[in-house]
């Protein structure tokens, strides 16, 4: 991010998770993640949480940081160079600790949110269904109450650290007459409560990271377990989407970055034709607009975190950074791969494999569709509510504004199927 | 034997004949044909028996069962167990199956952008 808008304590988080990435992460762990012999990324998990760099947003008390939004981006930002898998692994604490630590009881910080941020529990989000995952509140996984329980029943589908996580952040109908934002809640459940795992799916890109359908059957849940209201998940939802969405963004932007700065040292050397290839426009203009395109990502995660920090979180500025972000990161490292050629396409760099982790980018935490959908929909409401007289009315700025009839956009419809006139 | 697909009107345009294994059986209006289940609705004139169905269902919603002339069917016997993955329906050859889909998607949309 720009150093010119960011404190000097944001700065210094950054320098120190950026240093961490640098010396504490062996590439063989990156390298037998993608190759598919290492299941979930144990010591990753071990390493960050004992540099006290997990969760950094957190209370000191539950072994957080007390940092604020923005310094968490930057982080984020360091860490998604390695990948979106340990990305990830990164960001999962943060978007399950939000939905804890806003709305948890002091002893589900003690006993989830602390062991979480010093490595002792992995957690996992259960959100998509077989059913689907953009249509959250169609969440059909159901919890009744049976004496001082729960029974829960369902399942769900794509969960990173489906395999490696000891417990899980799983929403369920509890109310089947309310409308559908009146009817979820969210549930803390053990994997040792009855979690089992019926499918650890093989994917393109994001491996080693346990994805995998969890299926819960007659699970019993203590009612301690539950957080915040019965039939009260909506908010958690909502307040799960900043983290979710905006470390989504702030990985995809170090990713990107991670193949950039590849291309450009790449192109900084290879000749053709008697001279570097970062000499033909043809190669240079793809950097320009790559690196252009992730500053513009930068500067709206930046403004999403900063809303995040001053207490008022932009539903549609969360939208609109991780829409943004994770097409930028998508294109960027397409076009490093292509400033690199046929190396890129093979293992010799890393390129190809930032090529399909970039590609989930653009479809987890909410696919692009589902981010324009969000923007689309709260802008139309933001702008059809705005006081009229505030601004200029600019549709007076021309010779025909007074034609009002022209301005007439119904119709009789008979009109048009020879009925009429 | 001609097998047709199972009538996905059939809620509105069959008549309830009375129950089997705890669901609802249907009949239509006039013709002989026999449909079982409501959320999980198999047809028993098309379902060759070949049981694909049980084999992917997550939730053990079938079970197999013989008819009077000792044919082997799909029964429904816990449709309130689905899950609405919809594998059945996916598999089944004859398209015997039929699951009815909650809740409406324009009410979970709305509470998406609300």
């Amino acid at each position: 991010m720009f150093d010119v808008l960011l404190t000097d304590k944001e700065k210094s988080i950054r320098d120190e998770v950026r240093a961490f990435v640098r010396d504490q992460i062996n590439p063989e762990l990156l390298i037998r993640m993608d190759g598919n012999e290492q299941e979930y990324p144990y010591e990753f998990v071990k390493a960050v949480t004992k540099a006290n760099l997990i969760g950094l947003r957190f209370p000191p008390q539950f072994k957080g940081r007390g940092l604020n939004w923005v310094a968490e981006m930057l982080a984020i930002e360091e860490v998604g160079v390695l990948g979106i898998a340990l990305g990830c692994a990164y960001s999962l604490p943060s978007i399950v600790g939000e939905a804890i630590d806003k709305f948890g009881t002091e002893e589900q910080k003690r006993s989830y949110l602390a062991p979480t941020l010093t490595g002792e529990k992995i957690c996992a989000e259960g959100l998509t269904e077989p059913r689907g995952g953009s249509d959250f509140f169609g969440t059909i996984t159901s919890a009744v109450p049976e004496g001082d329980h729960f029974l829960v029943n369902g399942e769900k589908r794509f969960v990173a650290g489906g395999i490696g996580a000891d417990y899980f952040l799983v929403y369920a109908k509890t109310n089947l007459d309310a409308p559908p934002h009146k009817s979820l809640s969210a549930f803390l459940i053990d994997r040792d409560m009855g979690v089992e795992v019926d499918e650890h799916y093989s994917l393109m890109g994001c491996r080693g990271m346990g994805a995998a359908r969890i299926v819960l059957k007659d699970v019993e849940v203590p009612k301690e377990n539950l957080i915040g209201q019965l039939d009260g998940a909506t908010d958690i939802f909502n307040a799960m989407m900043v983290p979710e969405r905006l470390t989504s963004a702030a990985g995809a932007i170090g990713l990107g970055r991670a193949a950039l700065e590849l291309a450009i040292r790449y192109a900084a050397r290879r000749e053709a034709f008697g001279k570097t290839i970062s000499r033909y426009e043809g190669v240079s203009f793809k950097i320009a607009d790559c690196a252009t395109a992730l500053d513009a990502a930068r500067g709206l995660v930046y403004r999403a975190a900063r809303l995040a920090d001053n207490g008022t979180p932009s539903r549609k500025a969360v939208s609109q950074a991780k829409l943004f972000a994770t097409e930028a990161c998508y294109q960027t490292v397409s076009e490093s791969m292509q400033i690199l050629g046929g190396i890129g396409y093979t293992d010799v760099y890393p390129i190809e494999r930032l090529f399909r982790d970039a590609r989930l980018a653009t479809i987890w935490t909410g696919s692009s569709e589902i981010m324009r959908l969000i923007i689309q929909s709260d802008l139309f409401k933001e702008v059809l509510n705005e006081p009229r007289g505030e601004k200029r009315d600019v549709e007076l700025d021309t010779p025909g504004a007074e034609k009002t009839v022209e301005k007439v956009f119904k119709a009789d419809p008979d009109q048009y199927r020879g009925k009429k006139g | 034997m001609v097998l047709v697909p199972i009538d996905r009107s059939f809620q509105t345009t069959w008549e309830r004949k009375g129950t089997h294994n705890g669901h609802t059986v249907w009949h239509p209006k006039h013709a002989q044909s026999e449909i079982h289940g409501t959320r999980v609705a198999v047809d028993f004139d098309s379902c060759t028996g070949c049981l694909k169905c049980i084999k992917v269902c997550p939730e053990a919603v079938f079970i197999e069962w013989r008819d009077s002339t000792q044919s082997i069917k799909a029964d429904p016997a816990d449709e309130d167990a689905c899950l609405e993955c919809l594998a059945c329906e996916l598999v089944c050859p004859v398209d015997a199956i039929y699951i009815t889909r909650t809740p409406s998607q324009s009410d979970t949309l709305s509470a998406l952008l609300e």
